[in-house]
């Protein structure tokens, strides 16, 4: 449990970006399919 | 030694988080999403998707899209203390192809649900006075109504719409970018104090090994002083007043300004309080969240009512375009409540600040010289 805890306090500040990175691939795929 | 038995205490007790969760935010997300599908069936008799189009909104797209567009809308602004409507609203217009008048009412309906979970955590959390926030609002409650009259008679052609919305996103790069100047962090002597305080609570509490925590159990903002005059607020040893005729003020013409676009107003109004007033984010959150909310409730009755009865013209919001938005921002704004402290603004805000510009630019730049691909 510690070591999980650990693992996803860690991942946390590239959170954001991640997100933000995804946001911008649907984003693409979305223009390419429905415009 | 002492960390681990820590960690090991704080797994004994159910986790306040998850249960924080399921009592506060799970409901709400679940209640707003399954409205959207009820109102689906109400107003048009089916569940629009990728296959058939949103009557109003007249754009074909996924469900699971519109809940991910809430999310990570409300997941970034939430971080940089705004609520999502600026970058839902580009988005909406330039990735979803919705152009019509109807984003505007539609942008209105996902910040208005958008801080009703925020709302409930900073409540419990003492980040709340209601003192702070009245003049804003009443403000709010009279500049609203004009806004639509400006978007419908005025701003009904997307082009130069997304230009107005574009010197927005520039206002919002601008302060994003200079957040993390050294010049910019001499100056807000009272927020420098206040995170340094709040760091140093979260270091403690991690020593102790518990989960970061960086306001006090015991922090609360108080009104000292209320009159017609001035508002005297005081929060962790700091005192502040202001004047209400200045807060009344500045509600009234962010409203007009917000209304008109279909945003929240956090976008003029967090710099406002960040830059002159010199509120760190913890408290303006008690000023702003109620503010989002009735400038969103006022502008969304002008658009759906006030103007129809007066003018005629009527400009409907996609309603459940809107509640499935909501849902997903809702959770959004949630998790980066809970996550913000993990996250390094250094890095964090002159990003969202580029990408911001750089959108803000394409729209301004297409109203003087017209593009050669779409925004």
């Amino acid at each position: 449990m510690t070591d999980l805890r650990r693992i996803v306090l860690q991942f946390m500040p590239y959170l954001p970006f991640i997100i933000l990175a995804l946001a911008v691939v649907v984003a693409a795929h979305h223009i390419k399919v429905y415009w | 030694m002492i960390v681990a038995a820590g960690l090991d205490e704080s797994f004994k007790v159910p986790h306040p988080m998850l249960h924080e969760f399921l009592r506060d935010q799970a409901p709400m997300i679940g209640g707003v999403f399954a409205l959207g599908v009820l109102v689906c069936f109400l107003q048009y008799g089916f569940l629009p998707g990728a296959d058939r189009t949103f009557p109003v909104a007249g754009i074909m797209v996924p469900i699971w899209h519109l809940l991910w567009l809430g999310f990570w809308t409300g997941y970034t602004l939430g971080i940089v203390g705004e609520a999502s409507g600026i970058f839902a609203l580009p988005y909406m217009m330039t990735i979803l192809n919705f152009n019509g008048i109807s984003v505007s009412p539609t942008s209105l309906v996902v910040t208005f649900l958008n801080p009703f979970g925020a709302l409930l955590g900073f409540r419990r959390g003492k980040q709340w006075n209601l003192d702070l926030a009245l003049w804003l609002c009443v403000g709010a409650v009279f500049g609203a109504p004009i806004g639509p009259f400006i978007r419908v008679y005025l701003l009904n052609d997307p082009v130069p719409f997304k230009a107005i919305i574009g010197i927005a996103l520039l206002i919002m790069s601008i302060h994003l970018c200079m957040q993390v100047t050294p010049w910019y962090l001499r100056r807000t002597v009272r927020q420098r104090a206040f995170k340094e305080k709040f760091d140093r609570l979260v270091k403690e509490c991690v020593a102790a090994g518990k989960a970061p925590c960086g306001l006090p159990p015991d922090f609360k903002i108080a009104t000292i002083e209320r009159s017609l005059k001035r508002i005297k607020i005081a929060y962790w040893g700091e005192e502040q007043s202001f004047s209400t005729v200045g807060m009344l003020a500045i509600g009234f013409f962010v409203a007009i300004a917000a209304s008109t676009l279909g945003v929240g107003g956090g976008f003029v109004l967090v710099p406002i309080l960040v830059s002159f007033y010199g509120l760190p984010l913890y408290v303006l959150v008690a000023a702003t969240i109620p503010y989002v909310i009735t400038l969103s409730a006022t502008g969304l009755i002008a658009y759906t009512i006030t103007m129809p009865m007066l003018t005629g013209n009527y400009t409907p919001a996609d309603w459940s375009f809107g509640l499935f938005v909501a849902s997903g921002a809702i959770l959004g704004a949630w998790l980066a409540s809970k996550t913000q402290k993990f996250i390094p603004e250094r890095y964090l805000k002159p990003m969202l600040g580029t990408i911001t510009g750089a959108v803000a630019l394409l729209y301004i730049i297409n109203y003087f010289w017209p593009l050669p691909f779409k925004v």
